[in-house]
């Protein structure tokens, strides 16, 4: 008697574990939150001291041109400032066409500036960043902004909200 | 009437040497398997009753670490940003490489940054409010790492100790089951020596009730510690884990921070090169212009907050221009369970993986897990794992002391082999289904049987010694 039932209960278990095995394989699960959405800064090869500027953000989402998006702005600051964006200048952008999202500006100084875009479609935000030079900026200039950049992340604490309540 | 009577005595002989039969092979078992799976009980049992209490342990031994000194700070002050945090422990450690930071939800614990120097791994400990490096520790130099590493691999470490880890579980398993066999009641059900022991008892008795009461009221537990460490194993934790893959009833893609990671879309070849990509430490040469500039940890952190990530939680800074920041949560207890990997250069949430996304296997694993360390329902959970430990060195020790009575001088003291050899067989196909389901314990079985075939029983004192027949 106990031997059937210690024999039946082993045969379920394998036969549980064997056709548990060669369950089906194809279905991969839904990729959860993955976000498609590219953000691409489009800067003038050169920039020129107090002239109109233009600059772009083409976005798309898997592949496709956004043409609705939800938030587009350029927020653009002095690197001498760090990347702790202090006195930086938020600029709305206009969507253009075919997912093409422009902001015109002026420089009224020489140096090296962040351009960082604030997109959001939806659930999904991205906000690249580039670098910027502006006219002339000589290496030992470059140099002095490295140094200062690392000066204000010391004591940066302003606008990063989200690591204190 | 007389010829009814003599049936009937036959027959209930049949039936009591039937079981006789049954208890002397399954005892044979028991015992061998009792012989080489007890010292690696006793090394679990010790090492995983002490690993048990390590926040308790560890909160006290790096109290001065762990802990901001003036609590009050705490309440009040502001912390400085993750990146001011990083260039201060940078400045301490110029040489060392930034891997990671650790954000608990105690106000008064201090921030946690993995680090790298000379291919050493460390935590650094700091002060968020005032920046104060209050010192660090050597990753796996931590009073509980030895405890781990006795746990799951006996301190010597390496595939073999961690296989004989694994092997002497299964076994455990194999003891519990035949164990249960011994010690269901056989003639009349009584509870004293099934779920209470003779106390008046002297001797024998009294050892089989100290050993058999308590692991019967124990072998739920022992079981579940058992089944909830075997994910950790290299062998069935590998077939657990395919399993769940198949059955996709595990973890979805990226789930885990350690596993596989996405990559950041180099938009562009132009993206500014070297490092250390995680002191943000960018270098602004001419050529460079134009060029895309990763996130800052600060703006990794706000992102993840944004994504509802609760505290504590861990980011790992991108190692390469293709890397990510990864974001992983770290709650004692599951639920809260989040890895996100956010594409460095444009913050884009890649994948975002939560507790409530994991299939069946996956949730059930995490929980035992939680379980098996003493992290579901707080102290009583860890008192119970404590209880578990302690039990099993009593069921240790009570198995020594009667095989000790047992034992004779110049033998080892096995159970009689049953000369029943039907019945010996259809055990051991049992016990060879078993070493299916435990593919470790099936190799032992096979490597055992051809070595007592072929090798020690040729060797006559050997064979006598062993066998005790």
């Amino acid at each position: 008697m106990i031997k059937k039932v210690a024999v039946s209960i082993m045969l379920a278990f394998v036969l549980v574990s064997s056709a548990a095995c060669t369950a089906s394989t194809d279905t991969q699960k839904k990729q959860h939150v993955s976000s498609q959405l590219n953000a691409e800064i489009i800067t003038p090869e050169s920039i020129a001291l107090k002239q109109e500027t233009v600059l772009q953000v083409r976005l798309t989402d898997h592949n496709e041109p956004v043409t609705k998006a939800d938030l587009v702005q350029f927020e653009i600051w002095d690197a001498k400032k760090g990347q702790g964006k202090e006195g930086s200048q938020m600029i709305p952008a206009q969507h253009e066409k075919d997912g093409l999202y422009t902001v015109t500006t002026t420089f009224d100084q020489n140096g090296v500036y962040f351009v960082q875009t604030h997109v959001s479609v939806g659930e999904q935000h991205v906000m690249p960043k580039k670098q910027l030079i502006v006219g002339e900026v000589s290496a030992e200039e470059l140099k002095a902004v490295q140094e200062e950049m690392l000066k204000h992340e010391q004591g940066a604490s302003e606008g990063h909200g989200g690591h204190h309540h | 009437m007389e010829a009814n009577q003599a049936v009937q005595t036959n027959a209930v002989s049949v039936k009591t040497k039937t079981k006789a039969s049954f208890y002397q092979i399954v005892w044979r078992w028991h015992f061998y398997a009792g012989l080489f799976a007890a010292p690696f009980l006793i090394v679990l049992a010790i090492s995983g009753g002490v690993y048990l209490f390590k926040p308790q342990i560890e909160s006290m031994l790096y109290k001065d670490l762990y802990y901001v000194e003036q609590a009050s700070d705490a309440s009040e002050a502001t912390a400085l940003a993750p990146s001011a945090l990083i260039h201060f422990v940078q400045q301490m450690h110029p040489d060392g490489q930034i891997n990671s930071i650790m954000f608990y939800d105690d106000r008064t614990r201090t921030v946690e940054i993995g680090m790298t120097e000379n291919d050493i791994a460390s935590s650094v400990f700091i002060n968020p409010y005032s920046g104060e490096v209050l010192g660090s520790l050597v990753s796996g130099e931590r009073f509980t790492d030895i405890f781990v590493k006795m746990h799951s691999e006996l301190i010597i470490g390496g595939t073999v100790a961690n296989y004989l880890v694994e092997l002497a579980a299964c076994w455990t398993v194999i003891l519990l089951l035949t164990g249960l066999y011994m010690w269901w009641p056989r003639n009349r059900a009584s509870i004293w020596g099934t779920v209470l022991p003779r106390f008046r008892q002297k001797g024998k008795v009294f050892w089989r009730d100290m050993h058999a009461v308590p692991a019967f009221w124990l072998s739920l537990f022992i079981l579940i510690l058992v089944l909830t460490g075997l994910p950790w194993s290299a062998v069935t934790g590998k077939q657990i884990s395919s399993l769940a893959t198949s059955t996709n009833t595990g973890y979805p893609p990226y789930a885990l921070g350690h596993g596989a990671k996405p990559e950041s879309t180099l938009k562009t070849k132009d993206v500014a090169k070297g490092g250390p990509w995680a002191t943000e430490n960018l270098p602004v040469p001419v050529s460079m212009a134009n060029n895309y500039v990763p996130l800052t940890i600060n703006e990794a952190v706000t992102i993840a907050e944004g994504a509802k990530v609760e505290k504590p939680y861990r980011v790992v800074l991108p190692k390469t221009e293709k890397g990510v920041y990864t974001v992983t949560t770290r709650h004692t207890v599951p639920g809260g369970e989040a890895t996100l990997h956010l594409d460095q250069y444009s913050g884009a949430i890649l994948s975002d993986v939560r507790y409530a996304d994991y299939g069946i296997m996956g949730k059930a694993i995490t929980v035992g897990i939680a379980l098996h360390e003493g992290r579901l329902f707080g102290l009583a959970n860890q008192l119970l794992g404590l209880i578990t430990c302690l039990g099993v060195i009593g069921i240790v020790i009570s198995s020594f002391v009667m095989w000790r009575k047992r034992k004779p001088q110049a033998k080892l003291g096995s159970p009689t082999p049953s000369k029943d050899k039907h019945r010996t067989r259809v055990v051991f196909v049992l016990m060879l289904v078993m070493g299916v389901l435990m593919p470790l314990v099936g190799i032992s079985i096979i490597v055992v049987f051809v070595l007592d075939r072929f090798v020690l029983s040729r060797i006559k004192p050997v064979k006598a010694w062993l066998h005790g027949a």
